[in-house]
């Protein structure tokens, strides 16, 4: 079955970012993802230590009142009386505090990966069948000639995405579509320097083989 | 929030079988990409950020903006990424294509791309420490 030639499937990734971003209303990016499901503990934290701190206001204002008393004696808090048990703050309201705007728990960002896998089943299907294959290629299969080298180039080889795409703050997604669309230069310069490596390793590899 | 995962599930399914009908996630064709060989892959990429470029421009003021910057990582990490790309034929996304298209071995790639996110921000922690700016993880 052949691929879709340039030009529709230009067409449909363009669209397809362009309908995530309105329906997400957030560019397209998907090591963004990845970022989330790693560090899904830390916002778990973070979460469960910002509600207790909303829900103990009143202590935390008894709390600084006590210290500011020790600190600078009980005169300013004299003059003061008002604010001895926190009142200066009774206008505060939790509900009110800002929020992270429209957080996506790190369950959604799995739910999108997990159904990246569907949408390629679905393809597979549609076109002439799934099967399992146990090598990547045929070009793969010869630059990595025994199974052991092959999955472990590839075990190797996903360190380094995910590193690099941590490290460079995106992905081919998030620097290079969305990035490049908006001609932001660290999105354009990081998308020609792993255009060029890519190359450079691509090179090397075809020529030793 | 239930609207929220069948959102992102829907359009997760959609890119995924746009990416599996384009031939991204094949390695031979991303092989031939980097080679300059075949240059179809590099003009699908190329024409979908024309695409992406002329929609933000007519619908600027409600387009999303990417936030992005230079950063120390930026040129190390971009490096390794092409490096990493040219072995695994696969970036984030990709690999999930190929395991839909039955490639066994990708597998590896996955668990290494998790591996390597993990191992990144253990090292950004101790010792990097500097605003990266990822996309949106939030």
């Amino acid at each position: 079955m052949e691929y879709w030639s340039w030009w529709i499937g230009a067409l449909a990734l363009g669209l397809f970012a362009v309908i995530f971003s309105f329906m997400t209303g957030k560019p397209l990016g998907v090591s963004g993802s990845w970022l989330s499901i790693a560090r899904r503990r830390d916002d778990a934290k973070l979460r469960e230590s910002a509600e207790a701190f909303a829900g103990n206001q009143q202590e935390i204002n008894d709390d600084l009142m006590a210290m500011t008393m020790a600190e600078f004696g009980d005169d300013v808090v004299a003059e003061n009386p008002q604010r001895r048990s926190g009142e200066a703050n009774a206008t505060f309201d939790p509900a009110a505090t800002p929020k992270r705007q429209d957080y996506t728990p790190w369950t959604v960002h799995a739910v999108f990966l997990v159904t990246m896998f569907l949408g390629s089943y679905l393809a597979s299907i549609y076109t002439g069948g799934f099967t399992l294959d146990m090598h990547l290629s045929p070009i793969h299969a010869k630059i990595f000639q025994n199974p052991g080298e092959s999955w472990l180039s590839l075990l190797f080889g996903g360190m380094m995405v995910g590193f690099g795409t941590q490290m460079a703050g995106g992905c081919t997604s998030g620097h290079g579509l969305s990035g490049c669309a908006q001609l932001i230069p660290a999105s354009m310069f990081s998308t020609f320097v792993f255009f060029g490596s890519g190359t450079l390793l691509t090179l090397l590899m075809n020529s030793l083989t | 929030m239930l609207k929220k995962y069948f959102i992102y599930g829907i359009l997760g399914t959609i890119m995924g079988f746009i990416l599996a009908r384009i031939g991204f996630a094949n390695y031979d064709e991303i092989n031939k990409m980097f080679a300059f060989i075949d240059l179809r892959l590099t003009m699908t990429f190329a024409g979908s950020v024309v695409f992406v470029m002329i929609a933000g421009f007519i619908f600027r003021s409600r387009f999303p903006r990417q936030d992005k910057f230079f950063q120390p990582g930026t040129l190390p990490g971009s490096m390794l990424f092409g490096f990493g790309w040219a072995v695994t034929g696969a970036c984030p996304s990709l690999v999930f294509v190929q395991l839909g298209q039955g490639k066994l071995p990708a597998i590896m790639t996955l668990f290494g791309i998790y591996l390597g996110v993990i191992l990144y921000r253990k090292m950004h922690k101790k010792y990097f420490l500097w605003d990266v700016g990822s996309c949106n993880s939030a």
